[in-house]
């Protein structure tokens, strides 16, 4: 039996070796030559093509703003599937919560992590970040609201229909920004093109609707991971849970 | 039509419906077949507005992302319109309209795989893999009650997340060689990448694409997903998430794996075959008659490589007729199936006695379809296959046309095994009788499908159609020159 | 595509279709029942006159299907293995027609390159039941209701013949071969049966012998002899398959050690089992005679071929004399099964028009042959028919119908079980380990990167 186990082992590092030697010898560094294709167009011209200051978010949101409505639609469906899968009609929410000094403590804080997260949300454009990074941190005060003031507090203050309706209405924001850039621009996600200001390098308002899409995806983003982590937590609160439940 | 409306319809509709459930709970049924007609009808519209490129943001498609409508994507397009259309009307029939979410995975994979139709840019196709396989592992995987179709959801997850895996690999060596995600540029310039990579691209494309689509040995979810899914799920995983796969490989093979050379092509000539043979000859084991339809469908997968692997337009033709036929067929049978599982409460082929009584009109469509997919002459399977055998026969694969008729015979057997159960006698009568006015409208309007594609040939602009997405899919230069105009 | 083939053919059909449906026309459990030979003709004129191979291969099949379902109505074992032999058939014929078609207009019904011309054999041999492939024809034969039987040995198994017909142009020593080793095989079982129908059924095999021994040898002469004996033949054996079932219909069993004075009580289903017998069995100046006279003269340069075809038709004769003296003559055997069953006047007429047509058939034969051809061999074809007799009453040993004969459908039950091995082997491979399903998922990336590589 062990011998078994043994020889099986040894087959699957057999395995991965080849594989890995035969996806490395497939790797090719070629002499440097200069930037060239889309990545030359993308450092040279985005301050041009779209008024912003950050490269990446240029690209994420104007250039292939597209690519980022999929992927924020991918943690889209992550989370409504979360919740389908963990959707239980009784549970007893926890109001177990840490001690009074962390949840002082706690209190002081929330203010600046919304204010820290709004910042990086809002000035995606300018500066590294934007809504994806944002609405993670935003999504960090529901979870430090259900660490520790226990899950019933945190489902009081921000109810589960105000998550889904933020949820849903950033996705709905993102596909609005895109049609209205179809209709008077001629292209899904159109940007500057369709009217959108460009702005002033550098300044709050510019890059047309790269701060908007990061708006967007920041409310996505932060409801969702918010409904993430609720809708596990739940089950891991439940004392009742103890086989799973019947086919 | 713009295309991207296609894609962006079922978006909102994913968007929308949490509202509707927030606001207006009411209203989530309408909403739900408002936006199943308005996807469906949009879908259609792009499809009959005939070829267009267009770039998203108005930027080039260097840049940019580019949507691409030619005749393949047509074709497919029609064929995800009619399969999502038919499924969720089941779904509404079965399930109702309480399990809201579902619905948003529904329309969330409508997009994706309107999505993975429509992109011409390698990265956004990986982008709308991505959602379409997380909503397709979770729709397998609801209702969350029963622990079968759980843990079927989570072999699927881990099988198409290797499969992601490795197709991102491949577009990583892609964009690595040449800076490119364009598919049309690529086309031009992966070519002159070196051969090693070249290698590492393709293989990697082509096993991803292997798992998504249910080619052996990326098969092994298959069955469990399809037999433990909801019925109108199972159709719809058989119906057309698995085409979608096979959409994506035949655009690639053609475009940008065509210049590799033959080598590809055998790879899908070897795994086509092997499929094939594995899919009926499992097929012909099964106890329980979705696992049964579900190897069925492993073969039929088979079937439609082999179509690809033949290298030429004739094949390409074949392989998309097929793919129609196989989708009208397997759905009528996986709703009819699930009807007929229902009324015995059991799936057990050996329990299924008497059914023809209890509805013979459900038993009869399943015969027309079982002769459809086994291939019995005048019927629409046999024409695809037809087309097939001359392709590979043009090609010299002999094998693999062997092994397809060799198919015939063997599903024409296994076939024959549930609907001998069906009319032979019952021990006890069957304790379920729900009305199905929905399903049974469905199936009908499959049946009649099913004889129409029969007709195609005969057809005149059917029969062109089918021939121009040949002409045109293994024609990379007109599509290379078309999206870089 | 018309000459005398498929003339003759189609009118063959007509002719051989109209009594079945006769026959059929009471005993059919519903109106679709009796729709089914109909739409058999219809398919077999379609598969006849077809312009190319596809369209002959797809109405064949179509054909096999209704006469699938007339089996099914009965026996359902049997049906599966005659509807999966013919697919298998057609399975072949289409691969062969595909690869025929590469690269040009589908081929049409006639020769084929030489290299397809062993798929195409094997197709068609399916559907004439060339030895080896024959091990569907005397179960199904034997177990389909006899208006059915009747068009199967009459019929069906004559288009898979009509397709060799068409595609033998230069003499074919394999088929010539197995043409000879069919009618021999035939001839030694027919006499050993003790099922009536499943008797016939071999005689049936051993008659198509005959036939494809005529054809292999890819002369005009070797045609129009092997239509002649497919008329004859298809004439008397659907008689022959109608008086069976009259007596399964009558006396409820078709054991020959259990039938009774069947000549007593039905006088005249006696007298019409006797046209049809002496008709097959080669009598001189019937049309069956003439056929096996303008056989042997085609095949006047294959002397061996001539000598194992006489030893056939002895088998033939003997295997007659068998049924007709167990189902017709024999006495005491029957044990108290009280009166039997009258039979429905629509039987008799179906068998009269066979007979009917029998007899004209011997006349038009007659008329063209001419005396000098008819009388030629009148002496040893009588000399080797009354043989024949005789071996039959001096060795009742062998012809005894309680024996047991090693029979090829005894083979088909080990074969499936060695087919399960295999399969059992593939389905232990998917155990559920997932670890495993990822290792040979993996080893198969490799296989691809391998066969892929520069």
């Amino acid at each position: 039996m062990r011998v078994h186990r043994n020889l099986q082992r040894l087959g699957a590092l057999g395995l991965s070796l080849a594989l890995g030697w035969w996806l490395w010898q497939g790797v090719t560094i070629s002499p440097f030559q200069g930037i060239t294709g889309p990545a030359a167009r993308y450092i040279h011209g985005t301050a041009r093509d779209t008024g912003a200051a950050n490269v990446v978010a240029a690209i994420l949101f104007d250039y292939r703003g597209f690519d980022t409505l999929g992927e924020a639609s991918v943690i889209y469906t992550t989370v409504c599937g979360v919740a389908l899968l963990f959707a239980k009609r009784r549970y007893r929410r926890s109001s177990h919560g840490l001690s009074f000094i962390v949840k002082r403590g706690m209190a002081l804080l929330v203010p600046f992590i919304l204010l820290y997260a709004s910042s990086i949300i809002v000035m995606g454009h300018l500066s590294p970040g934007g809504g994806f990074q944002g609405g993670a941190v935003m999504a960090t005060v529901t979870v430090l609201f259900c660490v520790i003031y226990g899950s019933s507090f945190e489902a009081a203050r921000v109810s589960p229909k105000v998550k889904e309706t933020i949820e849903s209405s950033g996705a709905l924001l993102f596909t609005a920004i895109g049609l209205i850039g179809l209709v008077t621009g001629g292209a899904f996600l159109t940007n500057s093109a369709a009217g959108f200001p460009r702005g002033m390098m550098g300044h709050l308002v510019s890059g047309g609707t790269i701060p908007l899409l990061n708006i967007a995806v920041g409310m996505k983003v932060g409801a969702g991971l918010s409904t993430l982590f609720y809708s596990m937590v739940k089950i891991l609160e439940d004392p009742t849970e103890s086989s799973p439940p019947e086919v | 039509m713009n295309p991207v409306l296609a894609i962006v319809a079922p978006f909102l509709a994913a968007f929308t419906i949490p509202l509707f459930f927030v606001f207006r709970k009411k209203w989530v049924g309408t909403a739900v077949i408002l936006f199943g007609v308005l996807s469906a009808l949009t879908a259609l519209f792009v499809a009959a507005g005939g070829e267009a490129v267009t770039v998203m943001g108005g930027w080039q498609p260097e840049v940019g992302i580019a949507l691409v409508v030619d005749s393949l994507t047509t074709a497919f397009l029609i064929l995800a319109s009619l399969g999502f259309s038919a499924s969720l009307s089941a779904a509404a029939e079965t399930f109702g309209y309480g399990p809201w979410r579902f619905y948003v995975l529904f329309f969330l994979s409508w997009a994706a795989t309107n999505g993975i139709i429509l992109t011409g840019d390698l990265f956004n196709l990986f982008v709308f893999f991505e959602i379409f396989s997380v909503a397709a592992y979770l729709v397998v995987a609801y209702p969350p009650r029963s622990w079968q179709a759980i843990e079927a959801g989570f072999k699927y997850l881990i099988f198409g997340t290797v499969g992601a895996l490795f197709l991102l690999i491949g577009i990583a060596y892609a964009f690595m060689a040449t800076g490119q995600l364009n598919m049309a540029i690529l086309a031009r310039v992966l070519p002159r990448a070196p051969e090693a990579t070249l290698s590492v691209v393709i293989g990697c494309l082509v096993v991803g694409l292997f798992i998504k689509s249910g080619t052996v040995p990326g098969h092994f979810w298959l069955p469990d997903a399809h037999s433990s899914a909801q019925t109108p799920v199972s159709a719809l995983l058989s119906g057309v998430f698995v085409k979608v796969s096979l959409y994506a490989l035949i655009r690639l093979a053609f475009l940008l794996f065509g210049s590799a050379d033959d080598r590809v092509f055998f790879v899908l000539l070897l795994f086509g075959t092997v499929t094939l043979c594995l899919g009926h000859l499992m097929a012909f084991q099964q106890e329980d008659i979705k696992r049964l339809l579900a190897y069925s469908t492993v073969a039929q997968v088979g079937t439609i490589v082999i179509a690809i692997g033949c290298a030429s337009s004739g094949g390409v033709t074949a392989a998309v007729y097929h793919a129609f036929n196989h989708m009208a067929a397997k759905m009528g049978l996986f709703l009819v199936s699930g009807v007929l599982a229902e009324d015995r409460a059991s799936r057990d082929i050996a329990q299924m006695g008497g059914l023809f009584r209890h509805r013979p009109l459900f038993v009869l469509a399943f015969c027309l379809f079982a002769a459809s997919i086994a291939g019995i002459p005048p019927l629409n399977g046999f024409m695809s296959k037809w087309f097939l055998l001359v392709a590979a026969a043009e090609r010299g694969a002999l094998i693999p046309a062997a092994a397809v008729v060799a198919g015939t015979v063997l599903s024409a057997a296994y076939y024959l095994r549930p609907i001998t159960a069906f009319f032979g006698p019952a021990e006890t009568e069957p304790p379920h009788h729900r009305p199905h006015p929905v399903t049974g409208a469905i199936v009908a309007l499959l049946a009649l499908l099913c004889l129409v594609l029969a007709l195609a040939p005969y057809i005149g602009p059917l029969k062109e159609g089918l021939l121009a997405v040949g002409r045109d899919t293994v024609n990379g230069a007109r599509y290379i020159e078309r999206v870089l105009r | 595509m018309t000459d005398p083939i498929s003339t003759t053919l189609t009118a063959l059909a007509a002719v051989m279709t109209v009594p079945a449906a006769l026959y059929g026309w009471n005993a059919a459990r519903s109106r679709l029942y009796r729709l089914l030979p109909w739409l058999f003709l219809l398919f077999a004129w379609q598969a006849i006159t077809a312009p190319n191979w596809l369209v002959f291969v797809v109405f064949l099949e179509l054909s096999s299907l209704t006469l699938f379902f007339f089996v099914l109505s009965k026996d359902r074992e049997t049906a599966f293995l005659y509807l999966y032999s013919q697919l298998a058939g057609g399975a072949c014929l289409l691969l062969g027609t595909a690869l025929a078609a590469r690269g040009g207009a589908l081929p049409a019904v006639g020769a084929v390159p030489p290299g397809l011309f062993p798929l195409f054999v094997i197709g068609l041999g399916f559907k004439a039941a060339l030895p080896g492939l024959h091990f569907w024809l005397p179960p199904t034969h034997s177990k389909a209701p006899a208006e059915a039987s009747a068009l199967l040995s009459g019929y069906a198994v004559k288009m898979g013949v009509f397709g060799l017909m068409r595609l033998v142009e230069a003499p074919s020593p394999a088929l010539m071969a197995a043409g000879v080793v069919m009618a021999a095989l035939g001839a030694l079982q027919a006499p050993l049966q003790r099922d009536a129908k499943r008797l016939l059924a071999y005689s049936t095999l051993s008659q198509l012998g005959f036939i494809v021994a005529s054809v292999a040898t890819g002369t005009e002469e070797g045609r129009k002899a092997a239509l002649l004996l497919i008329v004859a033949h298809a004439l008397a054996k659907g008689l022959l398959f109608l008086t069976a079932g009259s007596l399964e219909e009558a006396y409820d069993t078709r054991d020959l050690g259990r039938l009774g004075p069947a000549a007593r009580d039905y006088p005249l289903l006696f007298g019409l089992f006797l046209v049809a017998s002496l008709s097959l069995a080669g009598l001189p100046f019937t049309v069956g005679g003439l056929a096996k006279g303008a056989v042997k003269a085609a095949l006047a340069d294959h002397a061996l071929t001539q000598a194992v075809l006489s030893a056939a038709g002895m088998g033939t004769t003997m295997a007659l004399a068998k049924m007709a003296s167990f189902g017709f003559l024999s006495s005491g055997q029957r044990k108290g099964t009280g009166r039997p069953r009258p039979l429905p006047p629509l039987a008799w007429l179906s068998m009269a028009l066979f007979a009917a047509a029998l007899v004209m058939a011997s006349f038009a034969a007659l008329k063209t042959a001419g005396a000098e051809v008819a009388t030629k061999n009148v002496l040893v074809d009588s000399l080797l028919l009354i043989g024949a007799v005789i071996l039959f009453v001096r060795l009742p040993r062998i012809f005894r119908p309680d024996r047991t004969t090693p029979d090829v459908a005894d083979l088909l039950a080990p074969a499936g079980r060695m087919l399960t091995i295999p399969l059992s082997r593939l389905r232990r491979l998917h155990s559920g380990h997932l670890t495993f399903y990822l290792a040979l998922f993996f080893g198969a990336t490799l296989v691809v990167l391998y066969l892929l590589r520069p």
